[in-house]
């Protein structure tokens, strides 16, 4: 009779937690690139992290991501700005297969400080056969009082 | 006793073989998908639609995960009947034509040119004139990374005028409210 009692439960949970829809899609920012320099010398590397290491300017990183089918998803992404100063901004964009449309979110941007937030950036559109990508302006170096510093900082990007 | 157990075992069954089907790439979605093409109301949508409702109360927003024929022509052909349904809120349309002007004029060209921009009281429309399609997307390109707009849009470049030329129709939309 436990048994059973268990059977029952397992199933019944298990039908509940059906409900979600797809499964999220997240990517690290370690997978990006730079614009208009694909191989821009200014961004490093932590992990799935990826900040700005040049105190120049922003700098721009581009990371695609997989779409399992067309939909309108929520999109976000969790960055930080700079040690002080700067900050990072991002948006997410779908494309038509022909490059014939895009449908774009509104540009999150965080605060200054290194504290990781999570851009909320609302619903894209990705047509059948199109792409997604995210484009974060990550804010420039600054130094801090201590002789480091650092410079606006990506971590993932998520379709939700 | 046997019963019960006949019935959790199927259940179970069941279970496993919806999440096969629905976690694998491509995986199997319920049948009426693929016949019911136009967006329907999902918990989301309704929210984002009630914040919508002061000025547009028959509209609802896209719904997540539900449009397995999704193109760009037809999220513009949304967009035109919601703009078409949507009334003015005279302060806010000044300011965000003026806005707008003023941050899309920053990359026009010869070859892209602003013909038009309207707003009512979330959403604006904007044509611009087209030498080529391709100068859409450098148009696009060069906008989204420079622009002070921060709301969400869509744009489609496949629309030809009625003067034979093509256009490119680009809705956008306020801060904070999606599309």
């Amino acid at each position: 009779m436990k048994t059973t009692g268990f059977l029952v439960a397992a199933a019944i949970i298990g039908m509940g937690s059906l409900g979600g829809g797809a499964a999220a899609q997240t990517q690290s920012a370690m997978a990006g690139h730079g614009w208009p320099n694909a191989f821009d010398t200014c961004f490093g590397s932590s992990f799935a992290m990826v900040m700005n290491n040049c105190a120049d300017s922003d700098h721009l990183l581009i990371v695609p991501i997989q779409v399992p089918a067309s939909a309108n998803y929520q999109a976000s992404a969790r960055a930080s700005g700079s040690v002080a100063y700067t900050k990072t901004s991002c948006q997410a964009i779908a494309i038509g297969p022909n490059n014939n449309g895009f449908s774009f979110s509104l540009l999150g941007t965080t605060n200054v400080g290194l504290t990781p937030q999570t851009l909320t950036l609302g619903v894209i559109g990705v047509p059948v056969h199109g792409t997604a990508h995210f484009e974060c302006t990550l804010g420039a170096w600054v130094s801090d009082l201590s002789g480091g510093g650092s410079g606006g900082r990506l971590i993932n990007v998520e379709l939700n | 006793m046997k019963i019960i157990l006949w019935i959790a075992a199927t259940l179970l069954v069941t279970l496993g073989w919806l999440t096969f089907a629905t976690t694998r790439p491509g995986g199997a979605k319920p049948a009426t998908a693929n016949v019911v093409p136009a967006p329907r109301p999902a918990t989301r949508a309704l929210d984002v639609a009630s914040r919508a409702s002061a000025t547009a109360p028959e509209l609802v927003a896209p719904a997540l995960h539900d449009e397995p024929d999704l193109s760009i022509a037809g999220q513009r052909a949304r967009l035109e009947d919601r703009f078409a349904a949507e009334k003015t809120d005279t302060g806010w349309a000044a300011t965000a034509q003026q806005e707008l002007h003023a941050d899309l004029g920053r990359f026009a060209t010869r070859d892209v040119g602003i013909r038009d921009v309207q707003c009512r009281a979330s959403l604006c429309r904007i044509e611009l004139a087209l030498a080529t399609r391709d100068s859409a997307t450098e148009f696009m390109e060069s906008w989204l990374h420079k622009r002070t707009w921060t709301g969400p849009g869509v744009a489609d470049n496949d629309v030809v005028g009625a003067d034979g030329q093509p256009r490119m129709v680009l809705f956008v939309g306020k801060d904070g409210q999606d599309l």
